[in-house]
């Protein structure tokens, strides 16, 4: 049976690549479960003040700057929104930085629609 | 000063010695552990505050061995945790510093373990303040004889006495987290205790000498937690009417604690039902009384209230008598109500005799003797009390003399939510109408307490009122509140009568479940005793399926007043009563000329039996009078408001065997 998934969260995704293979798949992954805004880095802590998200998703790799600089920032100004790092390219030392500047969850990239959906629908819910 | 102790786990003895000494020239107390067996045993026992756990503490060359992680995920999750590992790898970290919503993180950090020993202090120190909120520079000041060693004693009485310090001490730990942001609090005075916990009134002050008052329940971690649900679900729900709002809570391994403050009201102007009850008249005190129930926690008997017909009243005390320890098996309940008897004549505080099937009261003046099937019997006859189903909701669970505290004007303040939920919506007031009863009366004696019992057994309904006035204070104000309870509880839970008297049943069997032969009591605690047994056999009585009936008597024995000339007994509602022989001459006098009208020179002739002696009037009007008082204190409900032996005025008496209803 095909579950029908209503929801209206506001998700934001913070990538400096918003037409990569990755963004892409994410977007379609994630459009049942709302809305979708994607920024730019340099955009995010602006984006962040105007108005309050259900989830942060950070492309860390996509991003110019230091990941646990920005996760800092992002959960000072939101520390009730769940702040999700993926990354192509997991180290131990930066899964730590992760989570110690407040990030809630530490991911290996995926390209699998269903498995996406699955992962951030569980943190949502 | 702080006081900070260090768990350090390793399989490792040369790290473990490298750290401790490290880790102790910085001022820090240590625990070693060489195996995760020890560290968790140290977790759950012992005072520590923060652990730093090897990964792999039981084999080293196991890339599989995450038992360092394994047990920081499992054991004391409130104590903060470092990982530390030769063998670092991305998805171990996600496993240990992965957020919880509920709880720390099995981890709070993730360490290189062949970094230098200033790396793991400068992740020590950075975890110690984020995440170890002890205020070592509270001022902590005493204003009664508690200590936490005693409070302790009263949360765990079981505790072996080879961990009270170190439990003692983090039970201060969880005081100076709760109230962290203050410079000194001061302990007033303790309002309510029960098993696994206290309350307390707290006063804290800041580093201006502001001063917020608060109480403050904590014990047992699981119970301090299911409270703060209790609480949440009915009390800030109704934040319009919320008299405490909570103000703060703390966790350490063993111990939770809930800082409620008030939102109105000072606390020293609060005093519990107690004393109100003592200080007030009775006017004020079932004002007080009405404003509990209606304004307090009529809110919360309006919210979700429903019909159940899936548990009886039965079922449910049942299930709260065994939620509820101690619970005595039959027979050793039944030694202990032997016990009581027995400790009731050698206090000189009345005589009840006790037999496996009757409880028999005898009064210490005037002869008189009630017999009355024994309690026990109705505990285990399923036939008997409770079979009814009513209304339940949302109640408060503890409803007693403690647990409510009222300021001048009888507005009430609600303590202790450590019962609270879903129960038959009679609950919190037969548990207030039981300590009401057992606790307020002054006089521990039988005679008074039954005096009390045996009034409130002649009522019907919840809503018929007995004039308490009619009767000297003590019993007559307790009375009173005890009929203000009842009426307040027909208006707002609509139970029926023998219901409520279930409720009452099993009150007092609680009650008498606590009782220790072995132990020395106040005649005062006695007297508490002695009403719980009063209680369970009045009502037993009054509910207990078929009458329990003595071999061939008729019905009017339990009708009302019978005479056994044969045997020459009387029975009143199927009570036997002793009377002196002369007392016996008029009743049968009476009896034989029932409904009609009996002169007083004729009861003397016919009645003393002085028919042919010379009638010296003064002398025999004086000694009439003594009997008719001495018979009614005997036979009737309420003397001062006869009902069987009727006086006309001016004229004589009338005896009415069957009351007319």
């Amino acid at each position: 049976m095909t579950e029908n998934i209503t929801a209206d969260y506001n998700l934001m995704v913070i990538s400096d690549k918003p037409d990569s293979p990755w963004s892409t798949t994410v977007n379609e992954a994630l459009m049942s479960l709302g809305k979708l805004y994607f920024f730019a880095e340099r955009d995010a802590l602006t984006q962040i003040g105007k108005q309050s998200y259900d989830l942060i998703i950070i492309a860390s790799g996509d991003i110019d700057s230091d990941m646990g600089v920005l996760v800092k920032q992002l959960h000072a100004s939101r520390p009730e929104t769940p702040i999700v790092v993926t990354t192509n390219s997991p180290t131990w030392r930066r899964a730590r930085e992760a989570f110690l500047a407040g990030a809630t969850d530490y991911v290996r990239r995926t390209l699998d629609k269903e498995k996406i959906l699955l992962f951030y629908k569980k943190i949502l819910q | 000063m702080a006081d900070i102790t260090i768990l350090l786990a390793d399989n490792d003895r040369d790290f473990l010695t490298n750290g401790r000494e490290f880790l102790e020239a910085n001022g820090y107390r240590t625990l070693e552990a060489t195996s995760p067996q020890e560290a968790k045993n140290f977790l759950k026992t012992s005072r520590v505050h923060l652990a730093i756990l090897d990964m792999r503490m039981e084999n080293d060359s196991d890339e599989k061995d995450k038992s360092g992680l394994n047990l920081a995920k499992t054991t004391a999750r409130s104590v903060p945790k470092l990982i530390l590992t030769r063998f670092p790898a991305y998805q171990d970290v996600v496993e240990a510093l992965k957020q919880d919503p509920h709880a720390l993180p099995p981890a709070v950090d993730f360490l290189d373990k062949r970094k230098s020993l200033d790396d793991l202090l400068a992740s020590v120190e950075q975890v110690l303040t984020k995440y170890v909120l002890i205020n070592w520079d509270l001022i902590i000041h005493w204003e009664t004889v508690l200590s936490f060693s005693r409070l302790i004693d009263l949360i765990d009485p079981e505790l072996d006495k080879a961990r009270l310090a170190d439990r003692t001490a983090e039970f201060e730990d969880l005081w100076r987290t709760l109230f962290r942001q203050y410079a000194q609090i001061t302990m007033v005075d303790l309002l309510a205790h029960g098993p696994g916990y206290v309350v307390l009134s707290v006063f804290a002050y800041d580093n201006d000498g502001l001063e917020t008052q608060h109480i403050v329940s904590c014990g047992q971690k699981e119970l301090i937690r299911a409270e703060m649900a209790n609480y949440q679900t009915a009390v800030s729900g109704q934040s319009a009417t919320a008299e405490i709002v909570s103000d703060n809570v703390a966790e350490t391994v063993h111990f939770a604690a809930n800082a409620y403050r008030l939102v109105h009201g000072k606390l020293e102007e609060l005093v519990n039902l107690k004393m109100f009850f003592h200080r007030h008249s009775p006017h004020e005190t079932m004002d007080a009384i009405e404003r509990l129930y209606k304004e307090s926690l009529g809110i919360w008997y309006e919210t979700g209230r429903y019909d159940n017909r899936e548990q009886t009243v039965r079922a449910f005390y049942q299930g709260w008598l065994k939620r509820n320890p101690p619970n005595p098996s039959e027979s050793e309940l039944q030694q202990c109500i032997e016990a009581l008897c027995a400790k009731t004549l050698s206090a000189g505080l009345g005589r009840i005799e006790y037999s496996a099937h009757f409880l028999t009261f005898h009064l210490p003046t005037n002869g008189f003797a009630a017999k009355y099937p024994n309690p026990i019997a109705c505990l285990h006859d399923k036939r008997a009390v409770g079979q009814d189903f009513v209304q339940w909701g949302r109640t408060h669970g503890r409803i007693n003399l403690e647990t409510a505290l009222l300021d001048e004007n009888g507005s009430a303040y609600l303590l202790d939510f450590t019962q609270a939920g879903q129960a038959p919506l009679l609950h919190d007031f037969v548990s207030l109408e039981t300590a009401v009863k057992l606790h307020l009366p002054t006089t521990p004696h039988l005679h008074n307490r039954y005096t009390i019992e045996q009034s409130l057994s002649t009522l019907s309904d919840l809503n018929e009122n007995l004039d308490g006035d009619a009767f000297p204070n003590p019993p007559g104000h307790i009375i009173n509140a005890v009929i203000r309870i009842r009426q307040l509880a027909a208006e707002l839970t609509g139970c029926e009568y023998n219901a409520y008297l279930s409720g009452l049943f099993f009150h007092a069997v609680k009650h008498l479940f606590t009782y220790q032969p072995d132990l020395y009591y106040t005649r005062q605690a006695l007297g508490a005793y002695i009403h719980a047994l009063v209680t369970t056999a009045v009502i037993c009585q009054k509910l207990g399926g078929e009458p329990l009936k003595q071999d061939n008597l008729p019905n009017q024995a339990y009708e009302g007043l019978w005479i056994d000339k044969i045997n020459q007994d009387v029975w009143v509602k199927g009570v036997q009563i002793d009377l002196t022989a002369q007392d016996f001459q008029i009743l049968v006098y009476l009896y034989d000329h029932a409904g009609e009208l009996c002169q007083r020179e004729t009861i003397i002739k016919q009645g003393l039996g002085d028919e042919n002696q010379e009638y010296d009037r003064f002398q025999e009007e004086s000694r009439l009078n003594s009997a008719m008082s001495r018979l009614r204190q005997k036979i009737e409900p309420n003397s001062q408001n006869p009902q069987y032996l009727i006086t006309v005025r001016g004229r004589g008496y009338k005896l009415m065997p069957q009351i007319q209803t």
